[in-house]
């Protein structure tokens, strides 16, 4: 009896010991497939997000002159990269894997975007003719402070060219130190602020800020000099500027190698695109139905579009005149009925 | 007598033992029949639930190939009508008014001979394919005139030895300026997204 009690007993725990091991083996098994299916549903969610925004973003540069918004659930933080060496660009969402590249995309925005509210403002980069699209980006959480300047022209005008929806402040009283004016209250409520300033009229060196001198002689949306200024540091060389949609860009950059990258990529384009309107004067040229006085009148543009291939961001002066000569030429092709360059 | 009564007590004591001992036997084959039946039904049930583990895996995993084979067949169309939509606006190729502003649906037909020229011309052709490869990828942008006379124009072509190819078709115009004695010609952009 004391035997067979005991072999009762060795059965029942034996049998306890299977439940206990076979369970805990189940109990992994599920624990391992919830595991993999949290993490394939959390990479498939960050990859759909990437995507939306990447997909977004080049969809906006088809919009011309477009204000664009882009919500999501929760809060992403956003890295937005461009290398000078190799001229390539692209963006980087924290917690997702890799990198996405933005060939053709020029955009100007802060390195570091942290929102779930993604502001997209486009404007075309013309000289004259349409070389890309600008892609401003920002956030609900980025103001924009437009120190008045003594001319009492320029900062009013970058006020109201900025779209309605973007967080700007005009700064009419003059105050170089920001902390001992109300304006310190307003940008605390923002996760972080633009200074824009112009030739002297500058906050203390203590402060962020980009100093614009426009050209004296052709006014704010020609041409003219960026220095971004940062705290505490002597301001480094003079960036430059183009046409007005370049100015924007330099507004919303916020670092001068960020903004000559983005330049640099929109000017590799212009390159390209003025010799494709050169190779098409050509072809016009030698039709032999082309009207030719027409002929005589495209020796000027060809010469114009051939000079600008060898422009760089330094040469803003010629790209401007360039770009206006080219602009006239275009109108007077279209008067005198022949085909226009762009 | 004694002595007989000595021999029937041990021959009974035998039978006693011989019978305990067949009973521990049957008892001992009974338990022995018990743990092998349990034994039977634990493996039984193990291979159940294997089964049944297997099963329903197998389903699990043919669902999630379904949804997956689903979900690249519509990131495929969203690509090609992305690059359609992209080939439809390129300011390089398109018309112009006086004013700069966009001709809706037209493609000046210069603009696209010299595109077509520049992505042919070994001077040119790798500067121009690496620009135009980032909107296109792995596609293949052909603008078709239709009217009067049929002449194709591939732009673009990036064929990686596709399995599927999707198309998109758009009807356009193409202007043909040439001062005052320009027309207008019928065709369409034919935009095709390859995918391995």
């Amino acid at each position: 009896m004391i035997r067979k009690n005991k072999k009762g007993i060795i059965e029942i725990q034996f049998n306890w010991i299977f439940v206990l091991i076979a369970g805990f083996i189940i109990f992994l098994f599920i624990i391992s497939i919830i595991n993999s299916q949290k993490k394939q549903s959390d990479q498939t969610l960050n990859i759909d997000i990437m995507s939306l925004i990447t997909t977004e973003i080049k969809n906006k540069q088809q919009i011309f002159n477009s204000y664009n918004e882009i919500h999501t659930t929760s809060v992403y933080d956003l890295q937005f990269s461009c290398d000078k060496d190799t001229k390539q660009a692209g963006i980087y969402i924290k917690g997702t894997e890799g990198n996405i590249e933005l060939p053709t995309e020029v955009l100007f925005t802060t390195t570091k975007l942290s929102t779930n509210n993604i502001i997209i403002w486009t404007s075309d980069f013309s000289t004259p003719f349409t070389v890309t699209r600008f892609m401003f980006i920002t956030s609900p959480g980025t103001a924009f402070l437009i120190y008045n300047d003594s001319a009492n022209q320029y900062a009013k005008q970058i006020y109201y060219d900025l779209p309605a929806n973007i967080t700007k402040i005009y700064v009419n009283s003059f105050a170089p130190d920001i902390s001992s004016s109300s304006i310190l209250k307003q940008t605390k409520a923002f996760k972080n602020y633009h200074i824009i300033c112009f030739d002297d009229d500058c906050p203390a060196n203590k402060y962020n800020y980009l100093r614009i001198t426009p050209s004296p002689d052709n006014g704010l949306y020609s041409y003219g000099d960026l220095a971004y200024h940062r705290a505490g540091v002597p301001t480094d060389a003079l960036s430059k500027y183009v046409t007005k949609s370049s100015l924007f860009g330099a507004i919303f950059s916020d670092s001068r190698d960020f903004y000559e990258c983005e330049v640099a990529r929109a000017y590799d384009q212009m390159n390209l695109k003025g010799s494709l309107h050169l190779t098409r004067m050509k072809l016009l040229t030698d039709n032999p139905d082309i009207d030719p006085d027409c002929v005589t009148y495209f020796a000027g543009p060809q010469a114009i579009l051939s000079d600008m291939k060898s422009l760089s961001i330094k040469d803003v002066s010629t790209l401007y005149a360039d770009t206006n000569e080219l602009s006239m030429d275009n109108r007077n092709l279209e008067d005198k009925g022949c085909p226009q360059i762009y | 007598m004694n002595y007989l009564w000595t021999i029937e007590i041990s021959r009974t004591r035998d039978a006693h033992r011989y019978i305990d001992e067949k009973n521990e036997i049957s008892h001992m084959m009974k338990l022995t029949k018990r743990s092998q039946i349990q034994l039977g039904e634990s493996i039984t049930i193990i291979i159940i639930v294997i089964i049944l583990l297997v099963v329903g895996i197998a389903f699990w995993s043919k669902f999630n190939q379904a949804d997956i084979k689903q979900s690249i067949a519509e990131s495929q169309d969203r690509y090609v009508i992305q690059l359609a939509k992209t080939a439809s606006e390129l300011p390089e190729l398109r018309c112009y008014s006086a004013q700069d502003v966009p001709k809706v649906n037209c493609f000046d037909w210069y603009k696209l001979l010299a595109l077509n020229q520049t992505m042919h011309d070994p001077l040119t052709k790798k500067e121009a394919f690496d620009y135009y490869n980032g909107y296109f990828e792995n596609s293949r942008i052909t603008f078709e005139q239709l009217y009067p006379e049929d002449i194709n124009i591939t732009v673009y072509d990036n064929n990686i030895s596709a399995q599927r190819s999707q198309m998109i078709v758009i009807p356009v115009v193409f202007e043909k300026s040439l001062g005052r004695r320009g027309f207008m010609t019928f065709g369409w952009i034919m935009v095709e997204g390859y995918t391995r």
